[in-house]
């Protein structure tokens, strides 16, 4: 398998997967942040981005010019199969690590 | 609404550069906006600048800058293949423009040859006193002094301070006393040779790394003496001269115990020899040598050298200095002297103090050379700029083409400025050609007795010299690289960029005044110091010189030689002195008790003497003939009776004056006042004596005719006394050596005026041939109007007139001015330059520019109209 994921970059590739076609940097900064109530920087964000794309896991396309923030484009984010294989490879070993512990799992918000 | 910091957007874009960082800047915003519904604006703001270093400092900006630089259409990139295509039409449109090209890269040699002179100049000072091995820790003590008259910055000490610093710093380093006052003629097995030298502590040769070749660096005998290699070559030839005994003078015998290697060019020191300072302070107790070394307000030619620890506080060895000084001083009057410590790397351009033990140049030598390489330099420059603009018609096509396929200003910029650079370095050659013939001329303007001056060409001064050049070609390319920049691709793609000359542009009406400016300002210098000059050559300077033969005697007895000589009937009469008059400068003694002790020159004469040169008595007479009793009397000018405070010259004689402590003369007779010196000095004190110890030269006065056959009789008469070969000479050639104070001045001046009005005609001849040729449809057109050749001429010529009447009237005052002043400095008896040279300097700048501009009008002129008018 190419290259190892980490926390954020999981993190980072598993919310572009769920905005579906509308992931973009404000939009996954938000998201991330409301969900795991931490602050992320916009260059670490960016950095991870970069990062994704060189190693082919997203691609990214501009989008046309909109009204809001300036009228400045947007980059959109997608999954590229090779992204979606790598997240799935992660779940797989996290699955195979989580049927052989012995923890009880519980709902995290009893 | 509010906005983003600008300040901050600018920041990011600037770093980005030419990166696609749009994304980015609208995600900055959006977040910006999102804030300011959840916090004050400054806080936003805040979180805004934040963000943007955040970025700025992030992989993702480093990569996507990155990326853009590579990129097809990135103008950042180093892409050689468009290098070597400026590279080519550089060269392209040079060979083009033959005519132009060769202008401007004889202009640029001419300017730059100037600048490798400067250059190998301070390159060679820079490499001042580098062979001495404890350079970095050697230091000497300079002082100030004020003696309420004068304050002077002096190199020298006065002599007993060496004695106190030891005892009060003992162990702190070394001390190195030397006295410049060893001066004699040297004698050895009848061969007679001048030689001056140094007496120095003992240390002097562990100190200073003068190279011993053979002998013993310890400086043990009192009376042993080190000459240099070639020094003793001349006095030695082939023989080992160690052990040796030479008498210098009446200094006594002295035993060579050691050969020094040659001094190298780059030292600050000069001699020929060296003795130790034991055998000063014998000298000088016993009256041999006249030094005063326990005077603590004598400083001339005692100098303090000190070899301190590297660690060495100088600052508080100058204050400890000075607590002696105050000390020393306190209980004399009108004398004060504070001292400094001085590194040596400091010595050769850091100092300006008078009375040197050598070569010093001062750092009025760097302004010199630059403005002198400026005022040379720039004049090129303004042609090629002026050259270049002009001509953008012709290239504004190519600009037009560049500019449309994408080339950007930066881009065009840098195109021409390495167009220029090519040229500047294609001049550099030019410019070497010209360095080489001139170095040696310039080498002997510069300096006097020029040993210490070394112009050689090393590889640091080359790659100066290409530095130089490089930095010539932008000065010279700037302007044109950016009027072509500017240049709007649609305009010139339609044809109708205009080419201006001498129309709207005032850039280069400016610079051709400017260049007319100067040349007026050479001209009127050289015309200037000719005239100065003849009138010095002329100046009546009060004595006789013409056909007296100086003869060296060269150890012949005085009288021996004037009996034979007497004998010739073509001889009038023949005297005898100690130096030339006038022409040998080391004659200066110092009298003490004189009101302002001002040096005093002095010569030994015998009673012939003043009949042979004219001199006039104003009161009293000459020495009696040969009486010996004549040695107790002294003859003077009346400047040194003025100086003395008598009231008339009657008065003066009979009067004693005295010399030293010892020696009291009385006045026989008072001389008119005469220029012994050359002309920029006033007349100072002179003093004649009488003693045949001194005598070294014969003055023969010649009557005959026939001075060839005079002089093989004198000659004949003289293989009878002596083996030596005669040296004579005429005293009226020696004179004219001696007093020629502007040869120098005229041959720089003529020189670089000669340099300047070259570059300058070039300048406007190229102007000229580029406006008249613009102008042959014009031409045509009024000649088959029936305009006459001379109207048309007078047309074509009449704007440069205009310019350089504009150049002309500007320079008028200015230079007028400079060498009033300059003049004066040069000649005290300056009656001041008068209006002809103002004149004669107009008439041949305007000779020169309107032959220039008529040779290039008249051909047009007269060109045929069917001609010119069908070459559309």
């Amino acid at each position: 398998m190419k290259g190892y994921l980490g926390e954020f970059e999981e993190l980072v590739l598993l919310t572009i997967a769920a905005f579906g076609n509308e992931a973009y940097g404000v939009a996954i900064k938000e998201d991330i942040e409301s969900r795991t109530n931490r602050s992320i920087s916009i260059g670490a964000l960016h950095s991870t981005l970069t990062r994704l794309e060189e190693k082919k896991f997203i691609s990214s396309w501009l989008g046309g010019a909109t009204s809001e923030r300036g009228g400045r484009k947007k980059r959109f984010f997608n999954l590229t199969a090779e992204g979606k294989t790598a997240l799935s490879k992660s779940k797989e070993l996290r699955d195979e690590l989580w049927s052989m512990s012995q923890i009880d799992i519980k709902p995290a918000h009893d | 609404m509010t906005n983003p910091p600008k300040l901050a957007v600018r920041l990011f874009r600037w770093f980005c550069k030419d990166a696609m960082v749009e994304d980015m800047l609208g995600d900055l915003d959006e977040i910006f906006d999102n804030n300011l519904s959840k916090m004050p604006v400054w806080k936003a703001k805040l979180h805004y600048w934040v963000q943007v270093i955040d970025l700025i400092t992030s992989y993702s900006v480093r990569k996507r800058k990155n990326d853009s630089s590579f990129h097809v259409l990135s103008i950042t990139q180093n892409n050689t293949a468009m290098f070597k295509n400026y590279l080519k039409v550089a060269l392209r449109s040079l060979s083009k423009q033959k005519l132009f090209t060769v202008i401007n890269i004889i202009g640029l040699s001419a300017g730059m040859s100037i600048g490798l002179l400067f250059i190998t100049l301070i390159a060679f000072v820079q490499t001042y006193d580098n062979f001495h091995e404890n350079r970095a820790n050697i230091y000497r003590i300079i002082s100030n002094t004020d003696d309420k008259v004068k304050t002077k910055r002096l190199a020298s000490t006065p002599a007993p301070l060496a004695e106190i610093i030891e005892e009060q710093h003992s162990g702190f380093g070394e001390v190195i006393r030397i006295n410049k006052s060893l001066k004699a003629e040297a004698k050895y097995d009848n061969k007679e040779l001048p030689l001056s030298g140094y007496f120095a502590d003992k240390n002097f040769f562990n100190v200073f790394s003068f190279e011993l070749l053979t002998g013993d660096k310890s400086m043990n005998d009192p009376y042993g003496i080190y000459i240099t290699k070639s020094y003793a070559e001349k006095l030695f030839s082939e023989k080992n001269p160690l052990g040796e005994v030479i008498q210098l003078g009446k200094l006594g015998d002295f035993t060579v115990r050691g050969v020094v290697a040659d001094i190298p060019k780059n030292s600050h020191m000069w001699f020929e020899a060296i003795v130790p300072y034991e055998a000063l302070a014998k000298l000088a107790s016993s009256g041999k040598v006249e030094a005063n070394l326990n005077e603590w307000e004598d400083y001339r030619g005692n100098y303090t050298y000190l070899l301190l620890p590297s660690d060495a506080k100088t600052d508080l060895l100058t204050a400890s200095l000075n607590t002696i000084a105050k000390e020393k001083y306190k209980n004399i009057d009108q004398f004060n002297a504070t001292f400094k410590v001085q590194r040596m790397d400091d010595i050769p351009l850091g100092s300006d103090t008078s009375d040197e033990i050598g070569t010093a140049w001062g750092t009025e030598i760097y302004l010199m050379g630059l403005s002198l390489t400026l005022l040379i330099l720039l004049p090129a420059c303004f042609n090629y700029a002026n050259i270049s603009t002009a001509k953008a018609l012709s290239r504004a096509k190519e600009i037009g083409m560049r500019k449309v396929v994408g080339g950007i200003k930066k881009q065009i910029f840098l195109q021409f400025i390495l167009e220029t650079v090519v040229v500047s370095l294609i001049s550099l050659a030019g410019a070497y050609v010209i360095f080489s013939l001139i170095r040696s001329e310039f080498q002997s303007m510069l300096v006097v007795g020029s040993t210490s001056l070394n112009f050689d060409i090393t590889p640091i001064n080359l790659l100066y010299g290409i530095l130089f050049a490089i930095l010539t070609g932008i000065l010279a390319g700037i302007f044109p690289a950016i009027h072509f920049s500017k240049i709007k691709p649609i305009a010139a793609l339609k044809k109708t960029a205009k080419s201006q000359v001498l129309g709207k542009v005032n850039m280069q009406k400016t610079l051709l005044v400017i260049q007319f400016t100067l040349s007026f300002g050479f001209i009127m210098g050289i015309v200037v110091f000719i005239d100065q000059y003849r009138t010095a050559i002329n100046y009546d300077l009060g004595f006789n010189q013409e056909n007296i033969l100086d003869i060296e005697l060269q150890g012949v007895e005085p009288e021996n030689l004037r009996a034979s000589l007497d004998k010739l009937a073509s001889i009038e009469a023949v005297s005898m002195s100690s130096h030339i008059l006038g022409v040998n400068s080391n004659a200066q003694i110092w009298l003490p008790h004189l009101d302002d002790s001002t040096e005093v020159t002095q010569m030994f004469i015998d009673h012939n003497y003043m009949n042979n040169l004219d001199l006039n008595f104003v009161a009293g007479e000459t020495f009696e003939p040969l009486n010996s009793s004549n040695e107790q009397f002294v003859i003077v000018n009346e400047k040194f009776t003025n100086l003395k405070g008598f009231d008339s010259p009657e008065m003066a004689v009979g009067e004693a004056v005295s010399i030293n402590d010892s020696t009291q003369l009385r006045i026989a007779g008072v001389v008119e006042n005469f220029h012994f010196q050359n002309l920029s000095r006033k007349i100072q004190p002179i003093i004649f004596r009488y003693n045949d110890e001194h005598f070294k030269y014969a003055n023969v006065k010649v009557v005959s005719n026939d001075i060839a056959g005079t002089i093989i009789d004198i000659e004949e008469e003289w293989k009878k006394l002596s083996p030596m070969k005669m040296e004579a000479k005429f005293f009226s050639a020696e004179i004219d050596e001696a007093f020629d104070i502007y040869s120098n001045v005229v041959k720089i001046f003529f020189f670089l005026g000669f340099l300047a009005i070259t570059i300058s005609c070039l300048g406007l001849l190229s102007m000229v041939v580029f406006s008249t040729e613009n102008r042959t449809k014009e031409v045509g057109i009024r000649k088959v109007m029936g305009a006459p050749v001379v109207n048309v001429t007078y047309l074509l010529t009449k704007d440069f007139l205009k310019l350089m009447m504009i150049g002309s009237a500007i320079s008028i005052p200015i230079s007028y001015m400079l060498f009033t002043v300059i003049i004066s400095q040069q000649n005290a008896y300056s009656t001041g330059i008068g209006v002809l040279p103002v004149i004669i300097s107009l008439a041949i700048l305007l000779l020169l520019g309107l032959i220039t501009v008529i040779s290039q009008t008249w051909k047009v002129a007269n060109s045929n109209p069917t001609e010119t008018l069908r070459y559309e």
